[in-house]
């Protein structure tokens, strides 16, 4: 490594850095939103979402292939050309900075409901922000190296799960098909932005040790995992709380712990909360790299060490659009109907025309 | 630049001296902690609401605490709280309340999730404390301030934690119950407290039907129902009489433990018609048997036989009671919406409930019988 | 030029000091004339190996009968003041232009007895001095090996100081050899103090972390040396410099591997408990009776609140007046001689512990929460990295107050990013934890026997990783 390129990673790591950025401060929320609708049905809602982005992953895959050593931004230049592409470089990174004023807004929120009602949002942000772009000016391969220590704690995640089986009543949930697949399928759009974070395989894949397959292998494991997680917690909740119940809180995951009293500590859910303050600071510390990166990937004269802190600084302002948590929950509505264009879509449409313009060539 | 950067690191290292006792401090030092909460009604539809917080004072070595009880009168938990602010040097802290008593009253007429709403929004509420049902007026419990050395809160905290441990009671606190409030499928019940003379006890349990009050079970019944619900395992001890073997004996009892209850529920759901096959699988322990003689496999069976018999009649006896105050407490609603959701959705499930058939048969197994036959 | 002036002209740019010795003499039937700075040089070996010859020398070169080991011939100034600086003795001969330069410096070297301050219960009772040349005798005679390798710069404009770097060839990484050198021959500075090149050649100033393990002790260089490590002599320092470092080299004692592996495993998660602790357990208490006290046991709660009452300060500020005052407990202890020590450890430890209690300033959970906290930054095998420790929590008692746990989290955090970036030398500092190696927690973080720490630590990239052939054969040999 003295005298290796830095800004290569390995497969572990490259699995960590996915599961941090999936796993954020959405989950502790996912029961609730997905119950609305789908009632006892959620997990599978979850489960549905789960599988529905490994296919997305594979198909990422066949487009990373082909243009192997290039990461999304540089795919975009070369399909859409110098001006196309870099439009729409600049769109992405925007993107990612929606992501990270979106993930800021919703721990601004939990953080305000849970322990700091009285500590304004500025603070709130700065502590954030702080550690964030800290960590988000380092290389690439250091952030890889703290997302493996964070993912360290995922194990409590189990833990938690544990504690929760230990007093719920599993006839809550069911009957599981209560309102039908069909809402059951809608509903696992809602869990788009518990999942999101998936798409940062495009920008970090060519940056990876390893063949294709594993390389592939280990995007999926970490989806795998994160599925399994978030609907294993997701049939917890509904199992510890009556249907009626969850519908009243926000916060299932976060509440559960709350009921459970240990004789060492009291308030198990001050140090879950903890644990999603760390998830979402990875979370956050990528979003603002990889959408610093679109910006170099535009003029390579930016560098990302010197952007992210204004990243940082925009997206804080951009959370003052909504402070109050039931603004926010609007501006996820409306957050949701725009990650599948960015996810799905755009990269799909790249994969199309890859083969089109190969077609072309060869004719 | 360099510059900058240090001083934007010396802002950060110095920031925090000038925030020091901003937001959201909650000082352990100034706090008041609230130990036991007990409600009454007071006329005109306002609540009384007796709090007894807790003083610690330190004497050099050692740690002296005591109580003190506050009242106020309001139309809810905050407008009471506010009122108790009002006299109370310190801040009025929740956290490590233990103990909510309600009067008998007050459970019946009005319904428990308001009372508890504000415990459910405070991320800082403890919501393992426990609730319970005073027969009478509950401020005359909190009144008491000590019962022999020990303090009234901590008196009452150990005493349902006793009590439920021997399967008295069921093992409730505030979050437990929430999901039941709601749940039309399942009701629960709560310990229900008398105070005789100097003394504090838990005569029973408070039927709880939905939110309010609906009717009580004695010792024996509740006990009865937890080992119904199969939520007994462990130290639930039970006393029977035994047929007359020895005339000049006095002492003619069987006592077993209950090592492990198992029930089994089946329903035969029709439009408006409910048949509830109960099963009931116990594994016991002997711990008291005068007549001795269970070497014996016979005898064993005998003994077993005849413990069924009598705790069917007296669970068919149960179950009565609980239709007649349309008290779920076996929780087959639950059952029915989880398994029978097309026929729950057009049935009154209360109405019936109250005529439902009963059909239970129980299983006894003796386990062990001590160190002797 | 005349021997008169030739003499001057060296005598002049040592700066006419008084303790140039001159001595005159016959040799080969001329003048000659012997200089040499006697402060640093043996006499009496002057008088046997140099003069004595000389004066029955007829004809030939001086330098086939002076019994000095180093014998040099040079013509230029600068380079003989250079050697006579070093405890030479420069022959000058009427007629000859040719400078005769011998080694006669004084052996000063003080018992090579066991360090103050990183004493062991077992294994070998030996330190440096600070003396050089008995230092890497020290290191040669228990590496037998060619491979062991020594380099020799002098560093400092004035000083002229001695500094040797060591490595085995066979093991250390050679861009690791490359970027030492390369940092060491970079230095410019008048003097060059034994404490400063650490600073010189690290690679992050701004870290509270040391970056290069300091150690009087010569079995921890061996062992460093022999995990393909660079050791960094400098004359006059007993304290040795080893890069590159991790985080886990500080919380190794050489003691660890002259007691049996379990329980110097016991030993090492011991300390790292206390790693945390020393600067996490403060800024948790603060957090929990400022912020949570919801997170409290129940009793807990009265107890510590039955003692908080009287006391008229923000648990911060007690905090940082107890820690302060320990600060300054220590201090004062390690200036005085040993008997006054102990009076100040009595005053300071028992009487104002007691006093301040006493009196209501400070509570007793603080005084309790202070002394674990003094303790366990004691534990740690390592001055420097103890330090460290200390300074580290103040900042987080700041964070606890401020945010409470969150505080603490985000605290952490920050740490373990940099952690995470600090890199010795271009290697990981926080190696076995961050890249991940969990094959290496064997001797990081627990310690497994000898014989199975098959390979070396990765953290100096070794050339060659295989340290433990499998040596326990016997085991399976039935013939036995």
């Amino acid at each position: 490594m003295i005298n290796q390129n830095k800004t290569k990673i390995t497969r572990g790591q490259f699995f960590c850095m996915i599961l941090q950025t999936q796993i954020g401060t959405q989950l502790v929320s996912l029961p609730h939103n997905l119950q609305e609708t789908a009632k006892g049905g959620a997990w599978i809602s979850s489960l549905l979402m789960g599988v529905c982005i490994q296919i997305f992953i594979f198909l990422f895959g066949l487009l990373l292939n082909r243009f192997s050593g290039q990461d999304f931004y540089q795919i975009c230049i070369h399909i859409f050309g110098k001006w196309l592409g870099r439009v729409l470089c600049g769109i992405y990174s925007s993107f990612f900075l929606l992501a990270a004023a979106f993930t800021l807004m919703v721990y601004v929120k939990i953080a305000k409901a849970w322990v700091f009602p009285k500590t304004p949002h500025w603070f709130l942000l700065f502590v954030m922000l702080l550690t964030s772009v800290y960590l988000a000016r380092s290389s690439l391969q250091v952030m890889s190296r703290v997302m493996v220590i964070a993912s360290l704690f995922l194990p409590s995640l189990f833990l938690l799960v544990a504690m929760g089986l230990s007093i719920a009543n599993f006839t809550y949930p069911m009957p599981f098909l209560e309102v039908g697949w069909l809402k059951i399928i809608q509903t696992a759009f809602l869990a788009l932005p518990a999942f999101g974070g998936f798409e940062v395989i495009l920008f970090i894949y060519p940056y990876v040790h390893g063949t294709n397959k594993q390389k592939l292998m280990a995007a999926s494991l970490a989806n795998a995992l994160t599925t399994l997680i978030y609907t294993v917690l997701v049939y917890t909740s509904l199992a510890v709380f009556a249907p009626e119940e969850i519908a009243i809180v926000p916060e299932p995951l976060i509440y559960m712990l709350k009921a459970i009293r240990f004789s060492l500590v009291e308030r198990l859910d001050l140090i879950f909360l903890n644990l999603g303050v760390l998830s979402s600071t990875t979370t956050l510390a990528i979003y603002l790299y990889i959408s610093g990166k679109g910006l170099k990937s535009i003029n390579n004269h930016i560098a990302i060490k010197k952007v992210v802190p204004i990243i940082a600084l925009i997206a804080a302002l951009l959370t003052y659009v909504a402070t109050d948590p039931f603004s926010v929950k609007y501006y996820e509505m409306k957050f949701i109907g725009i990650i599948p264009v960015f996810t799905f879509i755009i990269p799909v449409i790249c994969l199309l025309l890859s083969f089109f313009r190969k077609k072309e060539r060869l004719s | 630049m360099k510059r900058l950067k240090l001083f934007l690191m010396l802002l950060v290292l110095i920031f925090p001296l000038f925030l020091l006792g901003c937001w959201d401090q909650d000082q352990l030092k100034q706090a008041r902690l609230v130990y036991t909460i007990a409600l009454d009604q007071a006329s005109g539809g306002q609540l009384l609401g007796s709090f007894v917080v807790r003083n610690t004072t330190s004497h050099t070595q050692q740690i002296e605490t005591n109580n003190t009880i506050y009242y106020a009168k309001g139309r809810s938990m905050r407008e009471m709280s506010q009122a108790v602010s009002a006299s109370l040097n310190g801040r009025l802290r929740v956290f490590k309340f233990r103990v909510l008593l309600l009067s008998e009253k007050l459970a019946r007429t009005q319904d428990l999730y308001p009372l508890l709403d504000s415990f459910y929004r405070e991320p800082k509420s403890p919501l393992n404390a426990k609730v319970g049902i005073v027969k009478g007026e509950a401020n005359e419990v909190v009144q008491h301030q000590k019962i022999g050395t020990t303090l009234i809160g901590e008196y009452l905290d150990q005493l349902i934690e006793g009590e439920e441990k021997l399967s008295v009671i069921s093992p409730q606190d505030i979050q437990s119950i929430c999901p039941l409030m709601f749940d039309p499928g399942e009701d629960f019940s709560l310990p229900y407290f008398e105070v005789k003379g100097n003394e504090v006890e838990v005569v029973g349990a408070a039927m709880m039907r939905g939110q309010r009050m609906v009717g009580s079970l004695s010792r024996v019944e509740s006990k009865l129902l937890q080992m119904m619900r199969g939520k007994n395992d462990g130290t639930a001890l039970v006393s029977l009489a035994i047929p007359m073997t020895n005339v000049h004996s006095a002492v003619n009892r069987v006592s077993f433990e209950i090592m492990k209850s198992s029930p089994e529920i089946e329903l035969r759901v029709r439009r408006n018609h409910l048949d509830v096959y109960y099963k009931l699988g116990l594994k016991i322990n002997v711990k008291e048997y005068p007549p001795a003689n269970l070497d014996s496999p016979k005898e064993v069976s005998k003994l077993n036989r005849y413990i069924e018999k009598i705790l069917k009649d007296r669970c068919k006896h149960l179950f009565a009671k609980m239709q007649k105050h349309q008290f779920d407490g076996l929780g087959i609603g639950r059952q029915i919406i989880a398994y029978h959701n097309d026929e729950w959705k057009h049935m009154n499930y209360k109405e019936v409930y109250t005529h439902a058939n009963f059909y239970p048969t129980i299983h006894v197994e003796s386990k062990g019988n001590g160190i002797i036959y | 030029m005349r021997l008169e002036e030739r003499i001057n002209e060296i005598k002049e740019n040592l700066s006419n000091s008084i303790d140039i010795e001159q001595r005159m003499l016959h040799c080969k039937g001329q003048v000659a004339a012997l200089l040499y700075l006697k402060t640093l040089c043996d006499e009496q070996k002057i008088v046997r190996e140099i003069i004595t010859p000389l004066q029955r020398l007829e004809r030939g070169s001086p330098v086939h009968v002076v019994r000095s080991v180093n014998i040099l011939v040079k013509q230029d100034v600068e380079q003989v003041i250079k050697q006579l600086l070093q405890g030479w003795v420069l022959l000058l001969l009427e007629n000859e232009k040719n400078n005769y330069l011998f080694a006669a410096l004084k052996e000063e070297a003080r018992e090579a007895v066991e360090p103050e301050n990183e004493r062991i219960v077992r294994g070998p009772h030996q330190g440096f001095t600070e003396n050089i040349l008995k230092n890497l005798s020290l290191i040669r005679r228990q590496i037998q090996s060619k491979h062991l390798h020594l380099s020799t710069f002098y560093l400092g404009k004035d000083t002229h100081t001695q500094v040797v770097v060591a490595y085995m060839k066979n093991l250390a990484n050679p861009i690791l050899i490359k970027k030492v050198k390369k940092r060491i021959t970079s230095i410019k500075v008048d003097q060059l103090l034994p404490g400063y090149l650490e600073e010189f050649i690290e690679e992050s100033p701004a870290s509270p972390f040391p970056q290069l393990l300091n150690t009087e002790r010569t079995d921890r260089v061996i062992a460093n040396l022999m995990e393909g490590r660079v050791a960094i002599f400098i004359d006059g320092d007993p304290s040795v410099l080893i890069a590159p470092v991790s985080l886990f080299t500080f919380y190794q004692s050489t003691d660890d591997y002259h007691s049996r592996w379990q329980v110097s495993s016991f030993l090492r998660i011991i300390r790292l408990i206390s790693f945390f602790l020393a600067f996490q357990l403060p800024a948790i208490y603060i957090a929990m009776v400022s912020f949570h006290p919801e997170m409290l046991p129940l009793n807990l709660t009265y107890n510590i609140q039955g003692s908080l009452r009287q006391i008229p300060f923000h648990p911060l500020i007690e905090a940082a007046i107890m820690e302060l005052t320990l600060e300054l407990i220590r201090e004062a202890g390690i200036r005085l001689p040993s008997r006054v020590g102990q009076t100040i450890g009595i005053v300071g430890g028992l009487v104002i512990g007691d006093a301040v209690v006493n009196a209501g300033y400070i509570s007793y959970t603080m005084i309790i929460i202070v002394a674990i906290t003094a303790i366990a930054s004691f534990i740690v095998p390592t001055q420097e990295m103890s330090n460290a420790v200390r300074l580290l929590r103040f900042p987080m008692m700041f964070a606890a107050a401020v945010l409470g746990l969150v505080g603490i989290t985000f605290g952490t955090m920050i740490l373990v990013i940099h952690l995470c970036r600090l890199e010795s030398f271009g290697l990981p500092y926080f190696e076995p934890f961050s890249p991940l190696r969990l094959k290496e927690w064997k001797d990081a973080v627990f310690r497994f026997p000898v014989w199975s720490l098959k390979e070396r630590s990765n953290q100096p990239e070794p050339l060659r990783k295989k340290q433990v052939e499998s040596s326990r054969r016997w085991g399976h040999d039935q013939s036995e």
